[in-house]
């Protein structure tokens, strides 16, 4: 069956060979959620924390303290330390205790595993690992500091974080689910190790209202790059005649299989001081929100789609690669936090040893 | 008789002799949730799409697309065959994959299961087989055409479906729960393979209004038929002294271990003149047989099988798991254990869960034991 459909030298990985958490960025929370107090939530399949020290700097570290495993996001920031509610161990943001009241010596295992941060456009960013193995990506040849943010749009897209971002890779589906209609071919490129880059050039032929109107006001056709970074993290850039457009895609694997996806729209930071209010933000709002519709209606019309490499054929080549090619990234093979071990501190070296 | 009773012969089947969902006819969906577009549900164990092709007729298959499992409920009829919104795949009321589009050939994997479809008074039902192993039942004797459908009514007994159709071979609990007492002893027969009926001649003794009205407008007394069609499909008739009613009652077990019980009423057609009063009439009979059944269901929650504590006075009933758990299950089609179904007793509609990439979190748990 497989011979018939794709060829041999792209045959897919299986499905268990996906990582559950990929070693990659994911997005935390605003940055305005950690003003005064510290933030914990559940986040691939651990409980983590984040706070700002009295400096400025963000921590992200998981969240139940060594001691007796309160959650870190119910302490208190204090100075450059988070102190624990319960009997207010204090946490640097190494992760390492530097105090326990009336304790004569801090024992060894008082620390907590940290991981590193980024902050950026007003969203705090962390890596799952322990430490980054690529810098946050932002679109090439592009400075973060001449771009401004819309507002963080999410939907629940329901599959595994690989099929979401395959999307970016399977070319069939522009033309059914997105009304884009592939003009030549498409070029997939690795512009860095842990990037995987896809460019075409499509005419938009959708008849919906949306489709109708970017006809009619930026032109008949687009360029588009998507990159794809880690296997969770896009970006995506779309040149129309009159118009450019770029936006993130930060993508999460949730517990239940389903994959929690995050957007960020942006756009060039403008310099003249009467352009900026209140035209910027009502430029982003707009964009924010016809991008919000193009990806999120996606999700809404592909319920319960899942992997299967037995049923890849011809036509899904490109994407069977971008699977191949997500499976042979060093990092998802190795070291990566996968998942909370519960267990006390001696019976986890047993369990490690054993 | 007590000595008989203790014999291998009349012992009830053991839980696990019964089959999870029996090869039946179930109720999908009304014909209007099918008119344009196609509608896909979580039922039985996996999620089933019904779609009308433009020729009209209705096709049950699986939903989830042989390509990459996109639901085929958010995907578009195209002439004979519905299309899967992701990458266009389409597939003719045979199941059959037609059409993919810029693919030189059409995989052998491309095809998906589908299930026979009979349309009834505006309701879509299928049988869980390859074959329906019997015809969609009714009221025996009668023509569906001479009858009219009230809208179809639903509740949630808190039991599985044998537990749900064996009352209706539970002699005892006819006074007991029903306010009816017996004036013979009920006779049970098989009138036809997979049918079962217990009919009986009652008196009606209750106190509530509704017996208050039945007595008086109906009559005192009233003669019952109850006909169980593979487990979960029964159909019944009550003819009072001066009324005669009739309805199905399709029985869906649901994952929870619960049983989704979903009524129609039937009245005879009329002549020219009082068509205009038959939906009302039908009002009026469905709010008295839904008070009927759903009170029943609202008093017995939680009831569970037991063969060990079923005694002598539960004969008919003993009689009958027996009968169920000896009807031929091999057209059931095995549960596929990527779908997970619920129901929603909210919002009075069947959803589906899909379950989680189990292998990936085989992955997950294999790299934190290190």
């Amino acid at each position: 069956m497989q011979a018939e459909s794709l060829n041999k030298d792209c045959r897919p990985p299986a499905a268990d060979a996906f990582p559950a958490y990929p070693a990659s960025w994911y997005l935390f929370c605003a940055s305005s959620q950690l003003n005064d107090q510290p933030l914990s939530q559940r986040m691939l399949g651990r409980q983590l924390v984040a706070y700002r020290t009295a400096r400025g700097q963000v921590a992200v570290l998981d969240a139940h303290c060594a001691h007796l495993g309160a959650d870190l996001g119910c302490g208190t920031v204090v100075g450059e330390t988070l102190q624990c509610p319960f009997h207010n161990w204090r946490y640097g943001t190494n992760g390492v205790c530097t105090s326990i009241p009336h304790a004569a010596e801090i024992p060894s295992f008082a620390r907590l595993r940290t991981y590193p941060v980024a902050e950026r456009h007003g969203s705090v960013f962390f890596f799952n690992g322990p430490e980054a193995l690529f810098p946050l990506p932002f679109f090439f040849g592009a400075n973060p500091e001449e771009f401004v943010a819309g507002k963080v749009f999410r939907y629940l897209a329901d599959c595994a974080w690989f099929m979401t971002t395959a999307n970016a890779f399977d070319m069939q589906h522009f033309r059914c689910v997105h009304g884009r209609d592939l003009i030549d071919r498409c070029y997939v490129d690795c512009p860095h190790p842990f990037a995987r880059r896809n460019r075409y050039r499509a005419a938009i032929v959708g008849r919906s209202r949306t489709d109708g109107f970017l006809r009619s006001v930026l032109g008949p056709t687009v360029d588009v790059s998507i990159t794809c970074w880690g296997g969770t993290y896009l970006l995506m850039t779309a040149d129309f005649k009159r118009a450019h457009s770029c936006f993130l895609i930060a993508t999460r694997p949730l517990e239940d299989g389903k994959t929690l996806c995050e957007g960020i729209v942006f756009t060039r930071r403008t310099h003249n001081p009467l352009k900026r209010w209140p035209w910027q933000p009502l430029n982003l709002m707009i964009r924010r929100a016809l991008t919000h519709g193009f990806v999120a209606d996606e999700s809404r019309s592909l319920l319960g789609i899942r992997y299967n490499p037995a049923t890849l054929i011809g036509n899904d080549a490109t994407m069977a690669d971008f699977f191949t090619w997500l499976v042979q990234l060093p990092a998802h093979r190795s070291g990566v936090v996968q998942e909370e071990v519960r267990l006390s501190r001696p019976m986890a070296q047993a369990a490690n040893f054993g | 008789m007590h000595s008989a009773y203790s014999s291998n012969s009349t012992r009830p089947p053991a839980a696990e002799d019964f089959a999870v969902h029996p090869a039946s006819w179930y109720l999908f969906c009304e014909s209007s949730q099918v008119r344009s577009k196609p509608f896909s549900k979580g039922i039985l164990g996996r999620q089933l799409v019904a779609f009308r092709a433009a020729s009209g007729q209705v096709t049950v298959m699986d939903a989830r697309c042989a390509h990459l499992g996109a639901d085929l409920g958010c995907g578009t009829v195209v002439g004979e065959t519905l299309q899967c919104p992701f990458h266009n795949w389409r597939y003719g009321t045979n199941g059959v994959c037609t059409s993919i589009p810029h693919a030189a050939e059409i995989p052998s994997f491309a095809r998906l299961r589908t299930y026979p479809v009979a349309e009834r008074h505006g309701s879509v039902f299928f049988f869980n087989g390859p074959e329906p192993l019997f015809p969609l039942p009714f009221i025996l004797g009668a023509d569906p055409a001479d009858f009219a459908a009230g809208k179809t009514f639903r509740y949630v007994a808190d039991c599985n479906w044998y537990m749900n159709s064996a009352h209706a071979f539970d002699t005892q609990h006819f006074a007991a729960v029903h306010d009816r007492r017996l004036l013979a002893p009920p006779s049970v027969d098989c009138p036809a393979p997979y049918a079962r009926r217990n009919s009986y001649h009652a008196e009606v003794i209750g106190k509530s209004i509704f017996d208050r009205i039945l007595r008086v407008v109906a009559g005192r007394t009233v003669n019952i038929t109850l006909t169980i069609w593979g487990g979960n499909m029964a159909v019944i008739t009550a003819g009072f002294e001066r009324v005669r009613s009739g309805f199905l009652m399709a029985m869906q077990p649901l994952e929870n271990g619960k049983t989704l019980c979903q009524g129609i009423i039937y009245a005879r057609r009329t002549g020219n003149l009082l068509r205009a009063f038959t939906p009302l009439h039908l009002s009026i009979r469905r709010l008295f047989t839904f008070g009927y059944l759903a009170d029943e269901a609202r008093r017995l929650l939680g009831t569970r099988y037991n063969p060990a504590s079923l005694g002598p006075n539960d004969k008919d009933m003993i009689e009958y798991f027996q009968w169920v758990a000896s009807l031929p299950q091999t057209a059931a089609i095995p549960i596929n254990p990527k779908a997970k179904e619920g129901y929603d007793e909210k919002t009075d509609r069947c959803f589906d869960v899909p379950a989680s990439c189990g292998s990936v979190s085989v992955i997950a748990s294999a790299a934190a034991k290190g």
